[in-house]
Protein backbone atom coordinates (compact mmCIF):
# COMPACT_ATOMS: atom_id res chain seq x y z
CA UNK A 1 0.00 0.00 0.00
CA UNK A 2 1.74 3.66 -1.04
CA UNK A 3 1.03 6.07 1.03
CA UNK A 4 1.14 9.63 -0.50
CA UNK A 5 3.08 12.20 0.60
CA UNK A 6 0.55 14.42 1.79
CA UNK A 7 -1.44 11.46 4.24
CA UNK A 8 2.28 11.26 5.65
CA UNK A 9 2.82 15.09 6.37
CA UNK A 10 -0.85 15.13 7.86
CA UNK A 11 0.01 12.14 9.88
CA UNK A 12 3.81 13.17 11.69
CA UNK A 13 1.40 16.47 11.96
CA UNK A 14 -1.29 14.92 14.32
CA UNK A 15 1.46 12.52 16.05
CA UNK A 16 3.75 15.80 16.86
CA UNK A 17 0.88 17.23 18.30
CA UNK A 18 -0.20 14.44 20.10
CA UNK A 19 3.21 14.16 21.66
CA UNK A 20 3.54 17.77 22.19
CA UNK A 21 0.27 17.95 24.11
CA UNK A 22 1.01 15.06 26.18
CA UNK A 23 4.03 16.34 26.99
CA UNK A 24 2.33 19.90 28.08
CA UNK A 25 0.29 17.76 30.40
CA UNK A 26 2.61 15.71 32.07
CA UNK A 27 4.75 19.02 32.54
CA UNK A 28 1.56 20.93 34.17
CA UNK A 29 1.24 17.70 36.02
CA UNK A 30 4.02 17.45 37.36
CA UNK A 31 4.16 21.78 38.19
CA UNK A 32 0.91 21.81 40.11
CA UNK A 33 1.46 18.71 42.13
CA UNK A 34 5.06 19.88 43.43
CA UNK A 35 3.70 23.46 43.93
CA UNK A 36 0.41 22.01 45.72
CA UNK A 37 2.46 19.96 47.79
CA UNK A 38 3.81 22.89 49.51
CA UNK A 39 0.72 23.34 50.68
CA UNK A 40 -0.34 20.09 51.22
CA UNK A 41 2.83 17.84 51.98
CA UNK A 42 0.39 14.80 51.35
CA UNK A 43 0.35 15.73 47.42
CA UNK A 44 4.52 14.40 47.90
CA UNK A 45 3.17 10.73 48.16
CA UNK A 46 1.79 10.72 44.42
CA UNK A 47 3.22 13.78 42.27
CA UNK A 48 2.42 11.71 38.53
CA UNK A 49 2.49 8.28 38.07
CA UNK A 50 2.90 6.83 41.24
CA UNK A 51 6.23 9.44 41.96
CA UNK A 52 6.44 9.37 45.67
CA UNK A 53 8.93 11.94 47.30
CA UNK A 54 7.08 12.43 50.23
CA UNK A 55 10.24 11.06 52.09
CA UNK A 56 12.66 13.44 50.42
CA UNK A 57 10.15 16.45 51.54
CA UNK A 58 10.15 15.47 55.13
CA UNK A 59 14.24 14.97 55.46
CA UNK A 60 15.40 17.84 53.30
CA UNK A 61 13.04 20.19 51.06
CA UNK A 62 15.97 21.48 49.76
CA UNK A 63 17.01 18.56 47.55
CA UNK A 64 12.95 18.27 47.08
CA UNK A 65 12.74 21.50 45.15
CA UNK A 66 15.46 21.19 43.65
CA UNK A 67 14.29 17.42 42.17
CA UNK A 68 11.05 19.01 41.32
CA UNK A 69 12.73 21.95 39.36
CA UNK A 70 15.04 19.79 37.59
CA UNK A 71 12.27 17.55 36.29
CA UNK A 72 9.74 19.70 35.70
CA UNK A 73 12.56 21.96 33.76
CA UNK A 74 13.41 18.57 31.69
CA UNK A 75 9.84 18.07 30.31
CA UNK A 76 9.36 21.95 29.75
CA UNK A 77 12.04 21.69 27.58
CA UNK A 78 11.16 18.30 25.68
CA UNK A 79 7.45 20.23 25.18
CA UNK A 80 9.42 22.95 23.85
CA UNK A 81 11.20 21.24 20.89
CA UNK A 82 8.27 19.43 20.18
CA UNK A 83 6.78 23.14 19.87
CA UNK A 84 9.52 24.19 17.35
CA UNK A 85 8.59 21.07 15.53
CA UNK A 86 5.56 21.80 14.75
CA UNK A 87 6.19 25.41 13.91
CA UNK A 88 9.10 24.42 11.91
CA UNK A 89 6.80 21.74 9.82
CA UNK A 90 4.19 24.77 9.38
CA UNK A 91 6.94 27.30 8.08
CA UNK A 92 8.12 24.49 5.38
CA UNK A 93 7.08 24.80 1.97
CA UNK A 94 7.40 21.73 -0.54
CA UNK A 95 8.20 23.73 -3.58
CA UNK A 96 10.79 25.42 -2.05
CA UNK A 97 12.00 23.53 1.33
CA UNK A 98 15.14 25.15 2.03
CA UNK A 99 14.09 28.81 3.64
CA UNK A 100 16.11 30.83 5.84
CA UNK A 101 13.27 30.32 8.50
CA UNK A 102 13.29 26.63 8.22
CA UNK A 103 16.54 26.13 8.58
CA UNK A 104 16.40 28.60 11.66
CA UNK A 105 13.71 26.77 13.15
CA UNK A 106 16.16 22.87 13.10
CA UNK A 107 18.94 24.97 14.34
CA UNK A 108 16.65 26.00 17.25
CA UNK A 109 15.57 22.15 17.47
CA UNK A 110 18.94 21.18 17.96
CA UNK A 111 19.66 23.54 20.42
CA UNK A 112 16.57 23.03 22.55
CA UNK A 113 17.11 18.84 22.40
CA UNK A 114 21.01 19.12 23.19
CA UNK A 115 19.97 21.61 26.14
CA UNK A 116 17.05 18.97 26.87
CA UNK A 117 19.94 16.14 27.30
CA UNK A 118 22.39 18.45 29.17
CA UNK A 119 19.88 19.26 31.69
CA UNK A 120 19.08 15.65 31.89
CA UNK A 121 22.81 14.26 32.30
CA UNK A 122 23.15 17.09 35.26
CA UNK A 123 19.76 15.56 36.78
CA UNK A 124 20.55 12.04 36.49
CA UNK A 125 24.07 12.85 38.52
CA UNK A 126 22.04 14.97 40.81
CA UNK A 127 19.99 12.35 41.60
CA UNK A 128 22.80 9.45 41.85
CA UNK A 129 24.11 11.77 44.14
CA UNK A 130 21.24 11.72 45.96
CA UNK A 131 20.73 8.19 46.19
CA UNK A 132 24.26 7.88 47.60
CA UNK A 133 23.69 10.13 50.54
CA UNK A 134 21.00 7.05 51.43
CA UNK A 135 17.93 9.85 50.21
CA UNK A 136 15.16 8.38 48.63
CA UNK A 137 14.62 9.61 45.12
CA UNK A 138 12.10 6.88 44.42
CA UNK A 139 11.34 6.89 40.42
CA UNK A 140 12.04 10.44 39.67
CA UNK A 141 14.86 9.26 37.35
CA UNK A 142 12.18 7.60 34.87
CA UNK A 143 11.81 11.43 33.79
CA UNK A 144 15.36 11.42 32.68
CA UNK A 145 15.58 8.12 31.13
CA UNK A 146 16.04 9.93 27.45
CA UNK A 147 18.75 12.53 28.33
CA UNK A 148 21.62 10.74 25.96
CA UNK A 149 19.25 9.67 23.30
CA UNK A 150 17.97 14.16 22.98
CA UNK A 151 21.86 14.60 22.99
CA UNK A 152 22.26 12.16 20.05
CA UNK A 153 19.27 13.78 18.38
CA UNK A 154 20.77 17.26 18.87
CA UNK A 155 23.67 16.23 17.24
CA UNK A 156 22.15 14.28 14.44
CA UNK A 157 19.60 17.48 13.76
CA UNK A 158 22.61 19.97 13.93
CA UNK A 159 24.00 18.03 11.22
CA UNK A 160 21.15 18.20 9.29
CA UNK A 161 20.72 22.04 10.06
CA UNK A 162 24.20 22.72 8.13
CA UNK A 163 23.45 20.72 5.64
CA UNK A 164 20.25 22.45 5.37
CA UNK A 165 22.15 25.62 5.40
CA UNK A 166 23.85 24.47 2.06
CA UNK A 167 20.68 23.30 0.38
CA UNK A 168 19.75 27.01 0.73
CA UNK A 169 22.57 28.10 -1.13
CA UNK A 170 21.94 25.72 -3.55
CA UNK A 171 18.59 26.71 -3.83
CA UNK A 172 19.24 30.15 -3.81
CA UNK A 173 21.60 29.91 -6.53
CA UNK A 174 19.08 28.09 -8.60
CA UNK A 175 16.61 30.49 -8.23
CA UNK A 176 18.44 33.30 -9.86
CA UNK A 177 19.91 30.70 -12.46
CA UNK A 178 17.82 31.43 -16.04
CA UNK B 1 29.83 42.14 -10.29
CA UNK B 2 32.74 41.92 -13.51
CA UNK B 3 29.74 40.10 -15.89
CA UNK B 4 27.43 43.28 -17.42
CA UNK B 5 23.93 42.08 -18.93
CA UNK B 6 23.47 44.64 -21.56
CA UNK B 7 19.85 43.05 -22.80
CA UNK B 8 18.32 46.09 -22.62
CA UNK B 9 20.56 47.42 -25.45
CA UNK B 10 20.11 44.73 -27.63
CA UNK B 11 16.51 44.70 -26.59
CA UNK B 12 16.32 48.48 -27.94
CA UNK B 13 18.48 47.77 -31.04
CA UNK B 14 15.97 45.34 -32.01
CA UNK B 15 12.94 47.04 -30.68
CA UNK B 16 11.60 44.64 -28.49
CA UNK B 17 10.28 44.82 -25.61
CA UNK B 18 10.55 42.46 -22.69
CA UNK B 19 7.17 40.63 -22.74
CA UNK B 20 8.08 40.20 -26.45
CA UNK B 21 11.41 38.66 -25.53
CA UNK B 22 10.15 36.44 -22.76
CA UNK B 23 7.86 34.92 -24.58
CA UNK B 24 9.90 34.45 -27.34
CA UNK B 25 12.81 32.49 -24.78
CA UNK B 26 10.60 30.75 -22.94
CA UNK B 27 11.52 32.38 -19.82
CA UNK B 28 8.85 34.00 -17.30
CA UNK B 29 8.95 37.91 -17.04
CA UNK B 30 10.40 37.47 -13.25
CA UNK B 31 13.47 35.37 -14.76
CA UNK B 32 14.33 37.78 -17.72
CA UNK B 33 14.30 40.70 -15.20
CA UNK B 34 16.12 38.92 -12.90
CA UNK B 35 18.67 38.67 -16.06
CA UNK B 36 18.09 41.91 -17.26
CA UNK B 37 18.62 43.96 -13.72
CA UNK B 38 22.36 41.87 -13.38
CA UNK B 39 21.11 40.33 -9.98
CA UNK B 40 21.57 36.63 -12.04
CA UNK B 41 23.85 34.23 -10.86
CA UNK B 42 24.35 31.97 -13.85
CA UNK B 43 22.80 31.93 -17.32
CA UNK B 44 22.44 28.26 -18.79
CA UNK B 45 23.26 27.98 -22.60
CA UNK B 46 20.27 26.80 -23.03
CA UNK B 47 19.13 30.20 -22.41
CA UNK B 48 21.72 32.14 -23.88
CA UNK B 49 21.21 30.24 -27.33
CA UNK B 50 17.24 31.25 -27.12
CA UNK B 51 18.21 34.61 -26.75
CA UNK B 52 20.36 35.20 -28.99
CA UNK B 53 18.39 33.63 -32.28
CA UNK B 54 15.58 36.18 -30.57
CA UNK B 55 17.70 39.01 -30.67
CA UNK B 56 19.72 37.59 -33.93
CA UNK B 57 22.83 38.71 -32.18
CA UNK B 58 26.23 36.96 -30.70
CA UNK B 59 26.38 36.24 -27.13
CA UNK B 60 29.45 38.93 -26.85
CA UNK B 61 26.65 41.56 -27.45
CA UNK B 62 24.65 40.85 -24.48
CA UNK B 63 27.35 39.78 -21.92
CA UNK B 64 30.54 41.91 -21.62
CA UNK B 65 33.76 41.31 -18.81
CA UNK B 66 34.61 44.87 -16.68
CA UNK B 67 37.19 43.87 -14.46
CA UNK B 68 36.40 44.60 -10.74
CA UNK B 69 37.82 47.82 -9.99
CA UNK B 70 40.70 48.66 -6.91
Amino acid sequence: MEISQKTLDTAIKVLTWIIFIGLCIEAGAILFNFVYSAFRPVAAHNLYKGLDLSGLLENDPGHYWAIGTLVFSVMALKAQVFIKVISTHQKMDANKPFSPEVAAGIRQISYYALWTGLLGLIAEGYLDRLTKLGLDVDAAGTFLDDSKAMILMAMVVFFIARIFQKGIELQTENDLTV
Amino acid sequence: MPIVVNLDVMMAKRKMSLNELADKVGLTLANLSILKTGKAKAVRFSTLEAICKALDCQPGDILEFLADKQ
